[in-house]
């Protein structure tokens, strides 16, 4: 039967050829619609098919020329003791080595224009700058210490312009000149590196932990005499493709070799090392004796001088003693005297009296003698005036008076010789007096002598007195000075407790000192037992941040690349499919008569063949053309706003754009034969007559009389319509959907990243900023201020680690954080369920995972995981909760769960902290404050995690923009060729209701209402399609640390059905120019 | 009482291709109001050009066409589609039936579209198609999509019936049937019928007859007693 068809067209070939050409001709003038259509949608699938997977394959290779260029590392080692010449030496005799760079790499803190930021400075030798050459944009190369080219700023790094300074400031008490020979650096150039092509985050270790200026000096910059880093070039790797297997297996096998390498060097720079440390501890060790020994000494002799003293002050207060008692013995002695004085004092008082007395009696003897005297006088002068008288008397009497005088006479003389008797008796008592008068005046010398004597000793006592004062006031000068002698004793009595205790201080000090001394030595000793062998770190391409980024958005868009085209694949066939229908049937007649001159049915096909075919791969070679430029164009824009790279290379490969025109042109041709094959196996007087019409039918919602009742007869028709050309039907629908589809997918994407900042960061995470606590805690206290200061609204502690989590054969690598505090804990971090939105309780027995993981490892609420900590301990939990989770992957346990299972200790130095920081400078500075603390080790904002997933959503509004346009495209070309159809297939139906009065705006809305109601149907599959295509695209874009958004939100599925709708309403109107020109003349013709 | 220039073509021309084909000569003619009028000719003699302008499915380069008291040349083409849609009814040769809707269907979207409607389902029962109201065209034999086509019609009510070659694609029975039907409809609800044709054995059953040729009117002629479609033959 094929053999026969066959030579039957090959009978005919010769003179069917030109026939059949010019009736290829005419058909396609004559249906030049239709052409374009099966045209258009072929170049539309083969563009996007062979544009999308071209893509990934040019990208990659563009970078891979750049990194060629410009010499990019193959491989790069930093270790943590640098690099010495030995270790560069041994480097470069690893086999498969082809160039050694060492350099310097270090990152400070510096200020530019005031603000403090954190730069990477490399130092580079620029005139033999063998690997890692840069593209210089502006100026110059650095000629001097003090010049530096800048790395352009692209948004991750501040732009620095040319001329511009930035000073290094270093640490907070780092000696930047040990390191630096300048610390003022000019701008000179301004460069780009292939190595920092992404605009992703560099983190470093100082200040804000971020890369704030990328800039290369010349290596004078530096005084380290040791390299810090090295970069490597591999044998031969230059020639292969940087993202393919071969070159991962050459660099894998040179990475081995240096790890080797770092091996030997590590042990030999660590006995090196070791040497070093020990024979400088035991200068230390020695310094420190000798230092000892002479504190000691000092402190001993310190003692010796107070014991000195002690003695002193002993020797003193002995002699003062002495010197007391010979004051006190003196003072007796005064007393005594001073007693003897009084005695004598009394004595010539006493005396005195004895004398006044003797006077006195001496003095009444006196005048007792001088009145007994006197009296005497008196008496013996009365006697002798009496005698005299008596004389006189007598005499007289004599003269006168001799008888009676006799007789007085007589008695005178009796008187007489009275007075006789008297005198006598007074010259008796004179004597006596007289002889009283000698004694009296005896005893006056007496008193005299007495007198004298007393005087004198008077004057002795007043002598002795006198010098008793003297010896008073010595005894006073004496005690004064003993007393002074005695304060002075008392003042060193004090100074000697206050040198005893400044001593003992001293030696407490000393000792502690000592101790630590001691201990400092110890734990040098220890630290030297302990000191790890300098670490080697020997890294590829893949452990930059651009490359790693750069090879999973290209594989992003590969998977991408699978699934998008097969929608169009799928509409370009019933594209096909419908439009040769159509157009068979149109020729239906022609068919059959050339059946009836006996063409056969292979010949009768080739023409749809070749027609199809023909349009199908001038279709291929346009989309190919556009495609191939087009799409990897716009990626690779879109993707220019994270990286900075070269011009796209575009390249034809060949095998891509074969099988995408293959594929094409093979649906087209395959629609065509299903088309054919009906027609084609009737008998030609069938087909000489005109084909019965398609006949009505009732269809299922007719039975719903209610409906149906309340539809105008416009809506019947469009209902019946619907499901009478089921091609149409399908290919409509289906076209619209993928519309639609695409577009929920691209703004799905939006939402899905957009929740990841959102969710996480804004709902999930209620802190804020995260805190690392060192293990110094000097300032502790600081810190404890700061966080109960008002620039915090809360804070807890929690214990993390990293460890491993694993369930049904599947591992990830999860963060375990275990709350101090479980109560406040879900206060800061939010636990829940994505479904439903009910939050997690966090209690005692929790073990809560986070959920991507969780569907990772296949684990949901009861089942038993196995959990190794950073300890490599293992233990089993039975998992009580799965909680909504977006970034990193989370294994939430109680401290009892932990505690239980494990012997490791936790150590609540994490932080998660509600600042009040505001804005990004007002975070900056309080990460700047935080991190100069000691007892800080690390700072992280989330707003700064979410950055860089705000970096993804402006790229995926550029895919967003290029969805939309497919999808445009899509829907233009669906709904064209069905509107073509229809008005060709429904012209003499449309003619007649022209005739019968419909206005213009009646027979559009006759046509229309069905391309509405598709749209319609389209639409509303395509939103569900898109469920399922946008959850495709996340779970294939999405790595195993990062979850995507879930959801799509409500505005999406309305925004990219309205569009999709507009697009319809667009093609409607462009079309309506068509259905206007129907002729009505068509009404009169004859039926098809 | 009756208008005796219900239709009035004076000197009506209309040119193709920029007037080098001359569709209509200066045709004039006029019908009363209530006649079955048959236009007859040869094929190409401008018969349907006559029935486009009449039916206003195009307008004319020069002269006056009138309907009734308005004046239908240099109607712009919503005036057209106005006049189409509320003072014509149209009989197809072809019948031209929507596929997709049912007889009475049919009939119904015509009827919609005016503002005095007749009955649609009796319209069809007028005509004879009481029990076929629910089928489908595709269901229906050629006279009964015919008859259809004319329910369709005159459902609308129209002013007047324009039948282009109504028994052109009908057998010899159901032919005579139709145009019995048509004279009938033209007697009963008084409306004029124009019936174009090439087929002149139809003069006979006509009020009027207007003979075509080479663009113009050749004669026309009036029957003062119309032969009933029954009787006639050809």
């Amino acid at each position: 039967m094929k053999i026969r068809l066959r030579q039957k067209i090959s009978n005919g070939e010769v003179t069917m050829k030109k026939t059949y050409a010019k009736s290829i001709v005419r058909s396609i003038k004559g249906t030049f619609s239709r052409f374009v259509a099966i045209f258009a949608i072929t170049a539309l699938g083969v563009g996007f098919l062979a544009g999308l997977l071209s893509t990934t394959p040019d990208m990659r290779r563009t970078i891979d020329n750049y990194y060629d260029e410009y010499d990019m590392m193959d491989i790069f080692v930093k270790s943590t003791y640098g690099f010495n010449d030995d270790d560069i030496e041994a480097v470069k005799a690893v086999d498969g080595i082809n160039t050694v760079m060492p350099h310097y790499n270090v990152d400070t803190l510096v200020t530019v224009s005031d603000d403090a930021l954190v730069a990477r400075i490399y130092g580079l030798d620029f005139d033999n700058l063998d690997i890692g050459k840069m593209k210089l944009v502006e100026g110059r190369y650095p000629e001097n210490a003090n010049e530096i080219v800048a790395e352009q700023g692209n948004g991750m790094f501040s732009h620095l312009k040319l001329g511009e300074k930035i000073t290094i400031i270093g640490d907070t008490g780092e000696d930047i000149s040990e390191t630096y020979t300048e610390t003022e650096l000019t701008v000179v150039g301004i460069v780009i590196n292939p190595l920092y092509m992404s605009i992703e985050r560099e983190n470093s270790t100082k200040g804000n932990g971020r890369v704030g200026v990328m800039v290369y000096a010349s290596e004078e910059l530096y005084k380290l005499d040791v390299y810090t880093d090295l970069f490597i070039t591999a044998k031969g790797a230059k020639e292969l493709d940087t993202y393919s297997k071969k070159y991962d297996e050459l660099v894998e096998r040179v990475t081995a070799s240096l790890e080797n390498v770092a091996e030997v060097r590590s042990s030999a720079r660590i006995d090196e090392i070791r040497t070093d440390a020990e024979s400088e501890l035991e200068d230390a060790e020695r310094e420190y004796n000798e230092k000892r020994a002479d504190a000691e000494r000092e402190l001993d002799e310190a003692n010796q001088k107070l014991i000195d003293a002690e003695r002193e002050l002993e020797d003193g207060e002995k002699e003062l003693e002495k010197a007391q008692e010979e004051i006190e013995r003196r003072q007796n002695e005064i007393e005594d005297g001073r007693k003897a004085i009084a005695d004598g004092k009394a004595e010539i008082d006493r005396n005195r009296q004895t004398i006044a007395d003797g006077q006195a009696e001496i003095d009444a003897g006196r005048s007792q003698l001088d009145s007994a005297l006197s009296q005497l006088n008196m008496t013996q002068e009365q006697l002798n005036e009496q005698k005299k008288q008596i004389e006189d008397q007598i005499a007289e009497i004599n003269a006168g008076y001799t008888q009676q005088l006799e007789t007085i006479k007589i008695q005178l003389e009796a008187a007489l010789a009275q007075i006789n008797d008297s005198l006598a008796q007074i010259d008796t008592s004179r004597a006596e007096l007289d002889r009283q008068y000698e004694v009296l005046r005896t005893s006056e010398a007496e008193l005299e002598a007495a007198r004298r004597q007393l005087t004198a000793a008077e004057a002795e006592i007043a002598e002795n007195e006198s010098a008793l004062l003297d010896g008073e006031r010595q005894l006073e000068d004496a005690q004064k000075e003993i007393d002074e002698a005695k304060q002075k004793l008392i003042d060193g009595r004090n100074e000697l407790a206050d040198g005893r205790d400044e001593y003992n201080k001293s030696r407490a000090e000393a000792d502690e000192e000592f101790a630590k001394a001691e201990k400092e030595l110890a734990d040098a000793r220890e630290e030297i037992k302990k000191l790890k062998a300098p670490e080697w770190y020997v890294l590829d391409r893949n452990s930059t941040v651009g490359y790693v980024s750069f090879d999973s958005n290209a594989d992003k868009i590969a998977a991408i690349a699978k699934i998008f085209p097969l929608f169009f694949f799928l509409v370009a066939a019933l594209v096909a499919l419908t439009t040769m229908t159509r157009m068979i049937e149109e020729e239906r007649t022609q068919i059959g008569i050339l059946k009836a001159l006996g063409y056969s049915r292979g010949a009768i096909m080739s023409k749809y063949i070749i027609y199809a075919g023909l349009s199908g791969l001038l279709g291929s070679g346009v989309g190919l053309a556009i495609g191939l430029y087009l799409f990897p164009m716009i990626i690779w824009n879109a993707y220019k706003i994270m990286y900075t790279f070269p011009p796209l290379q575009i390249s034809f490969i060949p095998e891509i754009a074969l099988m995408s025109a293959a594929v094409a042109i093979a649906c087209t041709l395959a629609a065509t034969l299903w088309a054919g094959a009906h027609i084609l196996s009737e008998k030609p007087a069938t087909l000489l007559l005109p084909r019965a019409p398609k006949a009505g039918k009732r269809v299922l919602l007719e039975r719903v009389t209610p409906i149906w009742k309340h539809l105008s007869f416009n809506q019947k028709v469009t209902v019946r319509n619907l499901f009478r050309y089921k091609k149409r039907f399908f290919m409509t629908v289906i076209g619209i959907a993928g519309c639609t589809a695409l577009l929920v997918t691209g703004f799905g994407l939006r939402d899905s990243i957009g929740d990841i900042v959102n969710k996480q960061y804004n709902e999930l995470m209620q802190y804020n900023l995260s805190i690392v606590k060192s293990d110094s805690s000097d300032d502790i206290t600081t810190l404890d201020e700061y966080l109960n200061s008002d620039k915090v609204s809360g804070f807890t502690a929690v214990h993390s680690e990293y460890g491993e989590i694993r369930a049904n054969g599947e591992s990830v690598n999860v963060y375990l954080t275990i709350p101090e505090n479980p109560d406040n804990f879900t206060d800061f971090m939010l636990l829940r369920n994505r479904k439903g939105k009910k939050a997690l309780e966090f209690n005692e027995s929790s073990v809560i995972l986070s959920e991507k993981m969780a569907s990772i490892i296949k684990a949901s609420v009861g089942d038993s995981v196995e959990l190794e900590n950073a300890n490599g301990e293992t233990a089993i939990f039975t998992v009580t909760g799965i909680t909504e989770n977006y970034v990193m992957s989370y294994v939430y346990l109680s401290q009892d769960m932990y505690t239980s299972k494990y012997d490791s200790e936790l150590d609540f130095n994490n932080l998660y902290v509600k600042s009040n920081a505001d804005g990004a400078a007002g975070e900056d500075a309080e990460a700047t404050y935080l991190l100069s603390l000691d007892s800080v080790s690390s700072v992280s904002f989330t707003t700064s995690m979410s950055e860089s997933f705000d970096n993804m959503l402006g790229k995926i509004d550029y895919i967003v923009i290029v969805l939309i346009i497919c999808a445009g495209l899509l829907v233009f070309v669906v709904l064209y060729n069905l509107t073509n159809i229809n008005i060709a297939e429904r012209e003499k139906e449309l003619a007649t209701i022209k005739v019968l009065g419909f206005y213009d705006g009646e027979v559009a809305a006759y046509v229309y209402r069905e391309t509405a109601a598709l749209s319609a149907i389209g639409t509303a599959v395509g939103l569900v399609l898109g469920i399922f295509l946008h959850r495709f695209v996340i779970l294939t874009a999405e790595v195993d640390s990062v979850m995507f958004g879930r959801a799509i939100y409500a505005q999406s599925y309305i925004i990219s059905a309205v569009i999709t709708l507009i697009f319809s309403a667009l093609v409607c109107l462009f079309m309506a120019k068509k259905l206007r020109d129907i002729d009505m003349v068509e009404s009169m013709k004859a039926g098809e | 009482m009756k208008n005796p220039e219900f239709v009035h073509f004076e000197n009506v021309c209309k040119y193709y291709n920029d007037r080098t084909i001359i569709a209509a000569d200066h045709v004039s003619f006029d019908i009363a109001e209530g006649e079955f009028v048959v236009i007859v000719g040869p094929s190409g003699a401008g018969k349907t050009t006559i029935l486009n302008m009449l039916g206003g499915m195009d307008g004319c380069d020069e002269g006056i066409i009138r309907l009734g008291d308005r004046q239908i040349s240099g109607f712009n083409k919503r005036q057209l589609t106005e006049y189409r849609r509320l003072d014509v009814g149209f009989v197809f040769q072809f019948y031209n039936l929507v596929q997709n809707l049912t007889a009475l269907e049919n009939v119904e979207i015509a009827a919609e579209l005016c503002k005095n409607p007749l009955d649609a389902a009796e319209t069809l029962r007028k005509v004879g198609l009481s029990d076929r109201m629910n089928n489908f065209p595709a269901q229906l034999s050629g006279g009964e999509q015919q008859r259809v086509s004319i329910a369709r019609a005159l459902a609308k009510n129209p002013q007047i019936l324009l039948c282009d070659e109504p028994t052109g694609a009908l057998d010899y029975n159901t032919g005579k049937a139709i145009l019995k039907l048509l004279w009938d409809t033209c007697r009963s609800s008084e409306k004029t019928v124009i019936v174009i044709t090439h087929n002149s054995a139809l003069c006979k059953m006509a009020d009027r007859v207007i003979h075509i040729k080479n663009g113009g009117v050749q004669s026309v002629e009036i029957n003062e007693d119309p032969t009933p479609a029954e009787d006639i033959e050809w």
